[in-house]
């Protein structure tokens, strides 16, 4: 499972973004994770906006989006929802 | 039906009979009475600059239950560029009228309301959005002047509404019927209500369990059975009966003729009711609407202040010191604060965003700040128009004497500034200073759309300080700062 990680630009964020992709990585060891390269190369998006602004708003077939600090639990629930989704 | 225009705003206000006191007696005739038509002239402007083609493109919006074109203030923010829109129509409203044109907090509540009750229906099954929708198309439909009623008296502000010594010092629901709810209490401070179509009642605070009975919001007419408002004073109202001077803005008063509306056992159909009993979202319905609110007042203060600034400038003028360079700097010093809280409200719409429900709001730390700055910044402003305008702002002859034959001569002789410069324009601008800047206009800054405690607790809230002390600690070397070492390598 390939899982492309995009942050917004981080101009004022309203929690650290990074925790995001650290609760990702520590959940899913089996899928790789990269910051570039071809969209379509991603089986998933995961999109990390600092604020309810949502600056990275692009919709992809698979994506999940992050806007607020939100728990552990929620964040893998989250990925686990969209991942389930047929296409 | 059609937008209405000023003048049938004016006279759509004839078909409703509001229990209304002033000074003792009750108000026969809305649309007739000498006190109130300065505040209803300013709402008129809301309905009349929206047929403006010079206007029109920031008054009007198309409807997004309908597709059809509507006033804005009937409107359920759609984008960003509708924030910024909103924020746009403050301020040009503002400085048509250099006063408070009251419509705002109908369309706040109309829009907080949208975006919270579908976030209640989500975790409840309840149908509380499409009411609102229901409503929202009536007042969309009718072109309705609808008043926020958020604030209760509150009693005793050390206690939470159930432990008060008086049951009834927030609003609350005193009866639950097959057709709908009996509601009791008092709001105050209610702008523009006694010259509206409609009052949205909202809760003033965050509840809890016990607070059930107070999470209540709903709508009514404001000539619905029980329903009595008890209009308040302002500085020198009185003497928009004396003449068109010396109230200094005759035509459109100064904020927005407030009222404390006491709920004295209506009955609303629960069509009407939008929040009954789901205490842990008046949190939210709360902050969303003080989050609309807020971000008005880098608007309409500010085009109250261009009326201001202009009347400094002017008087500089008339007293022939316009050229001095401590004017223009005064005047500069102006402008820049009231351009300042424009930033604000633009900034805080710019950045604003997509509810679950589909409506936009705008960003709330941001909003925050606009009304908190808003909270200072007119009081520094009026105080330097105070000082270029000099002693004559407090102290001007009454209209009665400028026109007494006995004494018009002394005071067209002895008030006269720059030659060319007819007396009268003097004393009329005199008393547009006055009006603008020490009457109700200032506590209204700070008080309105709540006070700086209000905002200093939701900037705190939302600023993120872990971030400002991590990037503190990065720069000070006290933690690791990895682009730096990718650059320059670990020079520890």
């Amino acid at each position: 499972m390939k899982v492309l990680i995009r942050y917004c630009g981080g101009c004022n964020p309203e929690y650290l973004r990074e925790k995001v992709e650290e609760i990702l990585r520590k959940n899913f060891h089996s899928f790789e994770f990269f910051h570039s390269g071809s969209k379509t190369g991603a089986d998933l998006v995961v999109l990390i906006n600092g604020c309810r602004k949502n600056c990275l708003n692009e919709e992809f077939v698979r994506s999940v989006c992050f806007d607020s600090d939100v728990g552990e639990k929620d964040i893998v629930e989250r990925v686990k929802r969209v991942l389930s989704r047929k296409n | 039906m059609e937008m209405m225009n000023g003048k049938e705003y004016i006279e759509s206000l004839r078909k409703y009979r509001p229990r209304i006191y002033f000074m003792g007696k009750r108000i026969d005739s809305v649309a007739d009475d000498p006190i109130l038509a300065p505040h209803v002239n300013a709402a008129a402007m809301t309905y009349e600059l929206a047929h403006d083609p010079r206007y029109a493109e920031i008054m009007t919006a198309t409807s997004h239950l309908t597709g059809e074109k509507i006033n804005r203030f009937t409107h359920i923010h759609q984008s960003t560029d509708d924030l910024v829109k909103k924020v746009r129509m403050m301020r040009l409203l503002g400085r048509k009228t250099g006063s408070c044109f009251q419509r705002c907090v109908g369309l706040d509540a109309i829009n907080a309301l949208y975006i919270t009750t579908y976030d209640v229906d989500q975790k409840y099954g309840t149908d509380y959005h499409e009411r609102v929708k229901e409503y929202i198309r009536y007042v969309q439909k009718n072109d309705l002047m609808v008043a926020g009623a958020m604030t209760d008296v509150k009693g005793d502000r050390s206690l939470r509404p159930h432990q008060q010594a008086d049951p009834d010092l927030y609003l609350r629901v005193v009866e639950r019927r097959g057709d709908g709810i009996v509601v009791r209490g008092a709001k105050a401070h209610i702008t523009g209500v006694a010259n509206s179509h409609e009052i949205i009642a909202l809760p003033t605070r965050a509840m809890g369990e016990e607070d059930k009975d107070y999470a209540v919001a709903f709508a009514v007419p404001v000539d619905a059975e029980g329903v009595t408002m008890i209009f308040g004073r302002q500085t020198n109202d009185l003497r928009r009966l004396d003449g068109d001077i010396d109230c200094g803005n005759a035509k459109y008063a100064t904020v927005g003729g407030e009222a404390l509306v006491v709920f004295d056992d209506v009955f609303v159909p629960w069509e009407r009711v939008f929040m009954c009993g789901e205490y842990d979202f008046t949190s939210e319905l709360v902050e969303t609407f003080a989050t609309f609110h807020r971000q008005n007042y880098g608007g309409c203060k500010v085009g109250v202040a261009d009326v201001l600034i202009g009347a400094s400038a002017c008087i500089a003028e008339y007293n022939g010191v316009e050229g001095a360079s401590h004017i223009v700097d005064k005047l500069t010093e102006m402008i820049h604060m009231a351009e300042t809280c424009w930033c604000c409200s633009l900034a805080c719409s710019y950045e604003g965003f997509k509810t679950p429900s589909g409506a936009y709001m705008p960003n709330l730390l941001l909003a925050n700040v606009t009304k908190l700055n808003i909270t200072r910044l007119p009081y520094e402003w009026s105080r330097l128009s105070q000082d270029l305008a000099g002693g004559f702002v407090i102290t001007t002859p009454s209209e009665l004497d400028y026109r007494n034959p006995e004494t018009r001569e002394m005071v067209e002789k002895y008030l006269k500034g720059r030659a060319e410069i007819p007396t009268e324009h003097r004393l009329r601008m005199f008393r547009l200073i006055e009006n603008l800047s020490i009457g109700a206009e200032l506590p209204e800054s700070m008080h309105g759309a709540g006070s700086p405690a209000a905002q200093k607790i939701m900037i705190w809230r939302r600023s993120n300080i872990d971030m400002k002390k991590e990037e503190a600690k990065r720069i000070a070397g006290i933690k690791r700062d990895e682009d730096f070492e990718r650059v320059r390598g670990n020079q520890k």
